[in-house]
């Protein structure tokens, strides 16, 4: 591996003299680089050409800069950004659960000029996940990353997607499919933020964090953790062909809409980006609730933002955190969601009709009502979760042992 | 009739006896490596012993010309070359060459050596931070100053070198000199570089390359083992953000005996019996692979060659990741993966989970991956020995044949000797890369079926490399510390079979015979 790397890093190195030489010889223009998923390209790079219009010094931006966007998924940016950040992007788009991570390894720059504009422009669930001491380390951009449940309306009526049991009673009497990716710890989670467990960081009063977890401490937890085993075991839920609530194979996005139009899936848990791939009688609505303890509890889902960061290792912060500021604002907003159907974090955006007429949206914001849990930053968090729900959905967790595992789980998320 | 029985055995006798000949063998083989390790032991004191003789012996020599040097000599401890440029223009070259050496040491030292080596004790102080305008400040980086610092020392080590032989070239110089005979001059020295000295001249820079490329990450990353570069306590230690430091043996207490001292043995365990498994299964099917189209019988030999060796013609991870969505699974009859499709359509075959990553099903995950390796793998070994085959003498078998020997003997007493003794090497090479084969398993598997082992997540087809692999590429909180004691694990495992097979394999010992 570290062979491969100082190879790697001498061509790197020789690349990037060579670059460099070539880059002596071109204009004086000083390039400002742009992360941005590909589907929001088309939209950022318009709204860049009116920002570069603006005045600048002399003249305007456009005689000092110019932008350069790169596709990059707004998912595993501070994996891409750690391993050399001052070669990285100077604003880079990204999303939530990576927001603790990238503020203790220094790569998103504290942004105290703007935070008073932000914290009035955008909405609190958004600013609470980037604010620290006071200061917003981020822009937001969207607010839709969250999930929750689509279901085929010719199949079920809008009564029976109230609880999980009676969706589940009719789908495997008539052999149907409800897809939910018990093997993702950003779903399988739902049941425990749904009874009620802590899960994340608290900060103490000497400004360290620490991380909290009662799903095997409290009563909640361990109900949770039964719901879990109960509605994944193989006895109730049917072994390989026979299961009711079935995980993706490899790519949900897909594989949703296509059971669906197939009239396989009568019900998925997904977020508002399936939207357009859905066929008409798919419904978007908050998700159902669940039998936990002997109640019908709601389930939870993640929700989070997508922000715009600025990095602090690059020169030309200033003119970046103005860019990420013009293409966060409220009318970048508006267009992105005109464009994309990106939900907006801005608040004005959010009550704008367009956006609450879009029922996918108007369902991620009501599943965030009932049962949102703000998207966390534990990075072993996931694996463990994953492993809990393959684990009982294979049988490999029955009643006997589920404590056991339940304790390995709570022990493995907070390490 | 009872001499009869003994002197022509019966055939349950002599198969009794070509068993007892194997078990002999194994465990002459288990003994000689037995005796092997022993000797590399019982060499160690005497070779420790020989090092410091002779390193007291270069100080010792060092000292002597000192005593016995003229001025010039003498000088030339303090600046290198001196006992050469200052005895005249023929060694002009030699003297600034060796000048020059010292001149980039000192600056090296004075501006990167110097004050990395005295953070070496820490791995530096600072840690980085925003000041009262946000502006970050850039601290000490613990991962550059390692590296530095194990640059500076190899440097020193070479520097070393050049300094003792920079005495003697003085001392030999001045003997000449007194001696009354002529000095060589700059051609000569350069004729010498060219001819006597080749080796020299075309070695150094490789060397000092190997030094720079491959000893210093290798000497940086075990030494990471030492340290805390991870997420270590709830606390992350990332440079440039964070410092790391030393901590002893932490990271190997961690991992061998806290945290994953439960898991440790259980993925070597697999590594191993997948390295065994994949290795001699791709080498026997590819070996009768081969002979079954030598066969004189078989028709359009190259069509079936090529067959195969289309396999080998497409990288590796298209096919793996090809093979992973061929045969992929879903309870969803429509979703599932072409191969279920295809057999559900022809053979009404029920809709499986092959590789058992969605059933959880490790029995069948390992099978597949051993299954699918054999058919990317089985074609390397069928090519190699397919040249093999060729070469055997036709007059073996013929004489064999005489004698009576079926084809069974014919394969343990000509065939298979003559394959081994070409190809043990390469089964060793294959053994070892077993072990790291991280592109099968990653790309067919990603590890899993996960579990979660007393509170750490571990897939059962998860190598040693893969696992590897995901505490520091895959985690949000790399986990570098640990992973570079499981490197060291790694390595010490390969070389130690790698060492051992080699030198006990019959084509490294009769390296003459085979022509």
């Amino acid at each position: 591996m570290k062979k491969m790397l100082s190879v790697l890093l001498a061509s790197a190195t020789a690349l990037s003299v060579c670059c460099g030489l070539a880059a002596c010889g071109g204009d004086s223009k000083k390039t400002l680089t742009v992360w941005a998923p590909d589907t929001a390209h088309e939209c950022y790079k318009a709204l860049t050409e009116e920002f570069l219009a603006q005045p600048y010094q002399d003249g305007t931006y456009n005689d000092y800069f110019k932008v350069k966007f790169v596709a990059k998924p707004e998912g595993n940016i501070q994996t891409e950004l750690g391993t050399d950040a001052a070669a990285g992007a100077d604003l880079f788009f990204f999303e939530a659960g990576q927001v603790q991570d990238m503020i203790t390894k220094n790569l998103l720059q504290p942004l105290p000029t703007y935070t008073a504009a932000i914290q009035e422009r955008d909405s609190k669930d958004a600013v609470d996940t980037v604010l620290k001491d006071g200061v917003c380390y981020a822009f937001p951009a969207t607010l839709d990353n969250g999930w929750f449940m689509w279901y085929d309306s010719d199949y079920y009526t809008a009564d029976e997607v109230l609880t999980l049991d009676s969706m589940l009673a009719k789908a495997k009497k008539d052999g149907k499919k409800i897809m939910f990716a018990y093997n993702d710890g950003w779903y399988i989670s739902s049941f425990f933020q749904g009874a009620g467990c802590t899960m994340d960081f608290v900060y103490n009063e000497d400004g360290t964090r620490e991380y909290v977890t009662d799903i095997y401490t409290s009563e909640n937890g361990k109900n949770a953790a039964r719901a879990i085993q109960h509605y994944l075991n193989p006895v109730t839920n049917g072994v390989e062909d026979k299961a009711v609530i079935i995980k993706p194979s490899s790519d949900m996005n897909s594989e949703i809409p296509a059971g669906m139009k197939e009239n396989t899936i009568v019900a998925g848990f997904i977020g508002t980006w399936v939207a357009k791939d859905m066929p008409t009688k798919a419904v978007p609505t908050k998700c159902p609730t669940f039998t936990c303890g002997g109640e019908q509890v709601q389930m939870g889902s993640f929700y989070g933002s997508k922000y715009c960061g600025v990095n602090p290792r690059r020169n030309n912060k200033d003119v970046a955190a103005a860019l990420a500021d013009f293409l966060t604002n409220e009318k970048a907003q508006q267009k992105r969601f005109e464009m994309t159907e990106a939900g907006p974090s801005n608040k004005k955006v959010a009550e704008s009709d367009a956006v609450k007429n879009n029922k996918a949206l108007a369902a991620l914001a009501a599943q965030r009502e009932a049962g949102g849990y703000a998207q966390l930053s534990q990075g072993s968090f996931w694996e463990p979760m994953k492993a809990f729900g393959d684990e009982c959905a294979s049988g490999d967790i029955t009643t006997e042992n589920l404590m056991t595992k339940l304790e390995d789980l709570a022990k493995a998320i907070s390490k | 009739m009872a001499t009869d029985k003994s002197t022509t055995p019966t055939w349950k006798q002599y198969n009794r006896s070509w068993i007892v000949k194997l078990f002999l063998a194994i465990w002459n083989y288990i003994g000689g490596v037995g005796i092997m390790l022993w000797g590399v032991i019982k060499a160690i004191p005497k070779k420790t012993l020989a090092l410091f003789v002779g390193i007291g012996h270069c100080f010792q020599g060092l000292w002597t010309r000192f005593i016995r040097g003229d001025w010039r000599t003498k000088l030339s401890y303090l600046i290198m070359g001196f006992g050469c440029f200052s005895r005249g223009p023929k060694q002009f070259l030699k003297g600034f060459l060796l000048l020059f050496v010292q001149a980039l040491f000192v600056v090296f030292m004075v501006f990167l050596g110097a004050p990395n080596l005295a953070m070496l004790g820490t791995l530096g102080k600072d840690t980085e931070h925003y000041d009262d305008d946000y502006n970050l400040i850039k601290g000490d980086n613990s991962l550059t100053i390692l590296i530095f610092c194990v640059m500076s020392i190899i440097l020193m080590m070479f520097v070393i070198y050049v300094y003792i032989k920079n005495t003697k070239i003085a001392y030999d110089t001045q003997k000449r000199v007194e001696e009354g005979k002529p000095l060589s001059n700059a051609k000569q020295q350069l004729s010498y570089a060219l001819n006597d000295g080749y080796h020299i001249t075309v070695l150094a820079l490789p060397v000092l390359g190997i030094l720079l490329i491959t000893v210093l990450p290798l000497v940086c990353n075990i030494l990471v083992a030492f340290t805390n570069y991870g997420y270590v306590a709830n606390e992350p230690h990332y440079p440039p953000a964070q410092l790391f430091t030393w901590t002893g043996l932490d990271a190997f207490r961690f991992v061998f005996s806290q945290s994953y001292g439960s898991i440790i043995w259980r993925v070597l365990g697999w590594t191993l019996v997948w390295a065994v498994a994949a290795t001699f299964s791709n080498f026997f099917f590819g070996m009768f692979l081969a002979m079954m189209i030598n066969k004189k019988s078989i028709k359009l030999k190259a069509f079936w060659r090529t067959c195969f060796i289309l396999v080998i013609a497409v990288p590796d991870f298209i096919t793996l990741l090809m093979m992973s969505r061929f045969f992929g699974y879903s309870p969803e009859s429509t979703l599932t993966g072409p191969f279920n499709i295809i057999m559900r359509d022809i053979f009404g075959l029920k809709n499986t989970d092959w590789f058992g990553t969605y059933t959880n099903n490790a029995l069948r995950a390992r099978v597949m991956v051993i299954v699918v390796n054999l058919w990317r793998g089985m074609p390397f070994t069928m090519l190699a020995t397919t040249g093999i085959l060729l070469n055997i003498p036709e007059d073996l078998y013929e004489s064999s044949r005489i004698d009576g020997a079926g084809p069974v003997r014919r394969f343990i007493s000509i065939t298979f000797p003559y394959i081994m003794f070409v190809m043990a090497p390469q089964l060793i090479t294959t053994f070892t890369g077993n072990i790291n084969n991280f592109n099968v398993i990653y790309f067919l598997t990603g590890g899993g079926p996960d579990h979660n082992v007393g509170g750490t997540v571990i897939g059962d087809t998860d190598l040693l490399i893969t696992w590897l692999y995901s505490l520091t590429i895959e985690r949000p909180q790399p986990e570098y510390n640990n992973g570079a004691v499981i490197g060291i694990f790694t390595f010490l495992i390969t070389s130690f079979f790698a060492l051992i097979v080699f030198n006990s394999s019959k084509s490294i010992k009769q390296e003459d015979t085979f022509k």
